[in-house]
C-alpha cells in the first residue's frame, strides 16, 4: 500500500515535470533571443518537421543515429575506452536493472514465465548490472576528481546524479546481503513454504542453509555429513526450485559474509524493512525528479542525437531551430567533454570566469532565456565568458549528445546584445569614451599621476615604456590607417597616437583611456613599424586597453548608460 | 619535411576552404602535417588581459615543442601572436618562470626553442619557389592578381621577419610562380579592418571597402590573402557591396593556396573554390 502510493506519486509528480519541461521547449526563447515566434506556432511547426522527417527517407538515417550514437554509443568512445566504458556500465546496468528488476512484474514476468528474482540467471544477472553501475560510478567519480577541468565544471547536479545511482545501487545490495545472512527471513520462508515436519529434517535444513546459503543463525546447527546429506534432501524438496546459491549473487555474497559477524543484528526485520524503505524512495525520488535533474538526459539526449542527425539547420524554420535550441538545454549532461577540448579553455587559468568552459556557459544559458530580471547584475560576467569565445566549433563536433553549440553562442551573442549588454570591449570603450567626452572642453584638464608601475612599463611589456622617447614627429599618426580615413581625426578618435604618447609622456593615463583612437586601433602595426625612435606604439594601445579592462570590467548595462562608476 | 598544422579558432567554420586547399597543396610537396588539438593562440584576449593572451599562445607553442616540430600557421594573426609571444618569453625570463608554472598544470613546458612559420615561409623559404615552379602544371595566363600581405605577416618586423616591412615582394613573387601577374596596387600593405568588425563596424566596413576599390583599380582581376581573417573580412565586405549595389567591380579574394593549387593541377572543388571565383578566374 504504502508503495503502491509513495510509487503512484513519483508518477504523477514525474509526468507533471515532463510535461512541464515539454512545453517549455515550445515557451523557452533560448534560440528566439527576441521572442517574435509564438509557443503554438513552434508547436505546429515541431510537428510538421516531425512528421515530415519520420515519414520519408530520413527515416533509415533516424535508424542508423539510433543504432550507432544511442544504442552503441560510438561517440562516447571518441573521448577514449574508458570513457565509454564507464557510460556503458551506467546506462546499461541501469537499464537492465530498470527493466528485469524495478519492472519485474510488467517485464520480466511477462517474457519468462519461470521468472523468480531469487534463482539464476536472474540472481545472477542482478547482480552484474547492479555491479556495473557501480564500477561504472567509480570511474565517474575518479574522473571529476582527478581531472582538472572536470573537478571545475562538477555542480550539484553531477553530485546528486551519481549519488543518487549509488544509494540505489548500495541500498540494493545491503538489503539483499542482509536478507541472505537473516535467520529471521529464513524462518519465516521456512514456515510459510516448505513442509517440514520434524525436528531433524528442520535442524538438517538450517545445517545445510547455514553451510550453502550462509544463513547465520544464533545457534549454528551442527554441520556433519550426515545432516548436511539430509539437509540437502530436504533443500532439494522444499527450497530449490525457487532458491539458487546466493553465491550467484556475487556482490551480496560477499557483503554477506562482510557482515556475518554482526548478521544477527542486521539480518532483523527492522533493519530489513528500513533497507527496503530505503531503497524503494531513493528511487521514487529519483524517478519524481527525473525532468528537473541531471536524468532527464535518458530521454532528451537521444532526441536531440535524432533530431540533429536528420536536421539540416539551413532549410529549417527558425521556429523549429529555437524549439531544437530550447530542448538542447535539457538535453547537456554536464559531461564536460566541451570544456575539455575547448580551445579559450586554458584562459580560465588567467580569468577566472568559469562562463567561458562551454559546458558552465550553457547552463546559465537557460537563466538567460527566461524573463526573470535577477541575472541582470551576472550579465557582464556572462558577456566576457561569451565574447572570449572563438566559435572554433570544435564543442559542437565533441559533444557526445550531438548539441549544435556554435547555433548557441550565435544566438547567445545576440541575446545579449538584446539585453543591452554587449562584449566587454564594446562596454569599457563605450563607458571610457563617455567619460572622456564629458571631461572634454573642460577648463581645467584634471591631472592625475600615472601609476609608478605605469610609468616603469605600461603593465608588463618589456617596451611599454618606451613612450618616453617620443618628439612628436607625428610620424605614427601620419602612418596610421584610422588617422588618415577620417577628414577630422581628431573629432572622431580624441586623441591621435603622438598625443596619446604625448600625454603618456605627461603621466596623463585616466584620460587617454577614453580616447577613441585606443579602441579604434586595429593593431595593424604600422605606427611602430614606422616610428624612427622605436617606440612600441601598438603594444602600449594594447596594453592601454588592458588596464582599461581591469579597471571597468564589471560595468553592468546601467553603470555603462551614466558613464560614472569609474 | 614534417610541421604540426595551426588552423586556428576560425577556420574550422568559417573558412574550411583553407585548411582543406592548404593540406592539398602541402601534399604535393610531401610536406607531412601532424594534428595536434592545440587551444586558442591568444590573439582574440590581447585587448582583454596581457597573461592570458601569453598563457595561450606559450600553451600552443609547448604543445608543438613536445612534439619537436615547427609550427604552421595559417591564419596571420596567429601566427603573428605565436611569433610575438615566444619572443617576449624569451627576453622576460620572470615572465617565463611564471607561464610555466601555469603550463605544469597541464603537465607541459615551454621549449627551449621552436621554429613558428607561416604558411607562405614555408613555400618561400623551405620549398622554395623552384620546386614550386617545376610542379606547376596549369599556370594562369593574363590573370592579374593584387597581393594582400597582411598586417602580422610583416609587422612588427622585429617580431615576424618575414620580408622587407615597407617594400616587401616575397608574396608577389609567390602569387607570379603560378603565371599569374601580380600587380602594384596603393593600399597592398594596409589592414584589411576585420580586426574592427563587431567592435567599429562602419570603420571596419569602410577600411576594407578602400582596399577592395584599390584593388580593383590597379586593374587586379582579384585580391590574393593569406590569412584566416582578411579572407573573412573581403568575403563579408564584396557580399555588402554588392548588396549595397557597388556601382564598381566588386573583386573577390582568393586563399593562396587555391589559387597555387590550381596551377598545381588541382582539382578546384577540392580546393573548395567558390562559384564566383570560378567564373573569375574564367577556367
Amino acid at each position: 500500500m504504502f508503495f503502491n502510493i509513495s510509487f503512484y506519486v513519483a508518477l504523477i509528480l514525474f509526468g507533471i515535470g515532463t510535461v512541464y519541461k515539454v512545453l517549455m521547449w515550445f515557451r523557452r526563447r533560448v534560440g528566439d533571443p527576441l521572442g517574435k515566434i509564438s509557443a503554438p506556432k513552434r508547436f505546429v511547426e515541431a510537428f510538421k518537421g516531425v512528421f515530415s522527417a519520420v515519414f520519408s527517407l530520413k527515416l533509415f538515417r533516424l535508424v542508423k543515429v539510433w543504432f550507432l550514437e544511442i544504442f552503441i554509443q560510438k561517440q562516447i568512445a571518441r573521448e577514449g575506452f574508458v570513457r565509454w566504458f564507464m557510460h556503458f556500465c551506467i546506462a546499461y546496468g541501469f537499464i537492465f536493472l530498470l527493466l528485469m528488476h524495478a519492472l519485474a512484474r510488467y517485464v520480466s514476468q511477462k517474457l519468462f514465465p519461470e521468472y523468480q528474482a531469487t534463482i539464476n540467471p536472474f540472481l545472477f544477472l542482478r547482480n552484474l548490472f547492479g555491479a556495473m553501475m557501480l564500477v561504472g560510478l567509480g570511474i565517474a567519480v575518479y574522473r571529476r576528481i582527478t581531472n582538472r577541468t572536470m573537478r571545475l565544471t562538477t555542480r550539484g547536479v553531477d553530485v546528486y546524479a551519481l549519488v543518487v545511482l549509488a544509494l540505489i545501487a548500495l541500498s540494493g545490495f545491503f538489503l539483499e546481503a542482509t536478507k541472505i545472512v537473516s535467520h529471521e527471513r529464513y524462518e519465516e520462508m521456512v514456515s510459510e513454504y516448505s513442509s517440514i515436519s520434524d525436528e531433524q529434517e528442520a535442524q538438517a535444513l538450517k545445517a545445510y542453509w547455514a553451510k550453502e546459503y550462509a544463513v547465520v543463525f544464533p545457534k549454528t546447527p551442527a554441520m556433519d555429513s550426515g545432516s548436511l546429506a539430509k539437509g540437502k534432501e530436504v533443500h532439494l524438496l522444499n527450497c530449490a526450485s525457487c532458491h539458487s546459491r546466493p553465491t550467484a549473487a556475487f556482490v551480496s555474497f560477499g557483503l554477506a559474509k562482510a557482515i556475518a559477524p554482526s548478521a544477527l543484528i542486521l539480518g532483523q526485520k527492522s533493519i530489513r524493512e528500513s533497507l527496503l524503505y530505503f531503497h524503494f524512495l531513493v528511487c521514487f525520488l529519483g524517478l519524481a525528479l527525473l525532468p528537473f535533474t541531471k536524468f532527464f538526459h535518458i530521454l532528451t539526449s537521444p532526441l536531440v542525437l535524432l533530431i540533429n542527425g536528420v536536421m539540416d539547420r539551413s532549410k529549417s524554420s527558425p521556429a523549429n531551430i529555437a524549439t531544437v535550441q530550447a530542448i538542447e538545454l535539457d538535453a547537456c549532461t554536464h559531461c564536460a567533454t566541451c570544456s575539455l577540448h575547448c580551445s579559450v579553455g586554458p584562459i580560465f587559468q588567467e580569468i577566472p570566469n568559469k562562463t567561458i568552459l562551454p559546458s558552465e556557459k550553457l547552463a546559465v544559458l537557460s537563466v538567460l532565456a527566461s524573463k526573470n530580471r535577477k541575472f541582470l547584475p551576472i550579465l557582464p560576467v556572462i558577456s566576457e565568458g561569451a565574447s572570449i569565445c572563438t566559435k572554433c566549433y570544435r564543442c559542437t563536433t565533441v559533444c557526445p549528445v550531438g548539441i549544435v553549440l556554435q547555433d548557441q553562442w550565435l544566438t547567445l551573442d545576440k541575446g545579449l546584445i538584446h539585453l543591452e549588454c554587449p562584449e566587454p570591449f564594446i562596454r569599457i570603450r563605450d563607458a571610457f569614451k563617455a567619460r572622456f567626452d564629458s571631461d572634454r572642453g573642460k577648463a581645467i584638464i584634471p591631472l592625475t599621476s600615472a601609476k609608478k608601475k605605469f610609468k616603469q612599463g605600461v603593465g608588463l611589456s618589456l617596451q611599454g615604456s618606451t613612450f618616453h622617447y617620443c618628439f612628436t614627429c607625428m610620424t605614427c599618426s601620419n602612418s596610421c590607417p584610422v588617422v588618415v580615413h577620417y577628414q577630422n581625426p581628431g573629432e572622431k578618435l580624441g586623441l591621435l597616437p603622438h598625443q596619446i604618447m604625448q600625454s603618456l609622456k605627461y603621466g596623463i593615463q585616466d584620460n587617454v583611456l577614453g580616447a577613441g583612437m585606443v579602441w579604434d586601433c586595429l593593431g595593424c602595426y604600422n605606427c611602430q613599424e614606422n616610428c624612427p625612435q622605436g617606440i612600441r606604439v601598438a603594444d602600449i594601445f594594447f596594453e592601454l586597453k588592458n588596464e582599461a579592462y581591469q579597471q571597468g570590467k564589471n560595468l553592468t548595462p546601467g553603470e555603462r548608460e551614466s558613464g560614472e562608476p569609474l | 619535411m614534417r610541421y604540426s598544422l595551426f588552423p586556428g579558432c576560425k577556420i574550422p567554420y568559417y573558412v574550411p576552404q583553407y585548411e582543406t586547399s592548404s593540406r592539398k597543396v602541402l601534399e604535393q610537396f610531401d610536406v607531412e602535417l601532424e594534428n595536434i588539438e592545440f587551444n586558442c593562440c591568444g590573439y582574440p584576449v590581447r585587448f582583454l588581459d596581457f597573461k592570458a593572451f601569453i598563457l595561450s599562445s606559450a600553451r600552443n607553442i609547448a604543445l608543438t615543442g613536445e612534439k619537436g616540430l615547427p609550427l604552421l600557421c595559417l591564419c596571420k594573426c596567429c601566427y603573428g601572436t605565436l611569433r610575438y609571444a615566444d619572443i617576449l618569453l624569451r627576453k622576460d625570463e620572470a615572465l617565463l618562470k611564471e607561464i610555466n608554472g601555469a603550463l605544469k598544470a597541464d603537465g607541459l613546458r615551454y621549449p627551449e626553442q621552436v621554429e613558428i612559420k607561416h604558411l607562405l615561409n614555408v613555400l618561400y623559404e623551405d620549398i622554395l619557389l623552384e620546386n614550386i615552379q617545376k610542379k606547376n602544371v596549369r599556370p594562369f595566363q593574363g590573370l592579374k592578381v593584387a597581393a594582400h600581405y597582411g598586417c602580422h605577416i610583416l609587422r612588427p618586423h622585429d617580431v615576424v621577419q618575414f620580408d622587407n616591412p615597407v617594400n616587401p615582394n616575397k608574396f608577389e613573387k609567390l602569387i607570379e610562380v603560378t603565371g599569374a601577374s601580380s600587380v602594384d596596387w596603393p593600399l597592398r600593405l594596409q589592414c584589411c579592418g576585420d580586426s574592427l568588425n563587431g567592435k567599429n563596424d562602419v570603420l571596419s566596413r569602410e577600411l576594407g571597402e578602400k582596399k577592395i576599390r584599390s584593388a580593383s583599380d590597379a586593374g587586379a582581376d582579384l585580391i590574393c590573402v593569406g590569412c584566416t581573417h582578411c579572407q573573412m573580412q573581403f568575403d563579408r565586405i564584396g557580399a555588402q557591396m554588392k548588396e549595397q549595389g557597388e556601382t564598381g567591380e566588386v573583386l573577390p579574394s582568393i586563399l593562396y593556396p587555391q589559387l597555387l593549387g590550381l596551377s598545381l593541377g588541382l582539382d578546384g572543388k577540392a580546393l573548395g573554390i567558390s562559384q564566383t571565383l570560378f567564373e573569375r578566374l574564367q577556367i
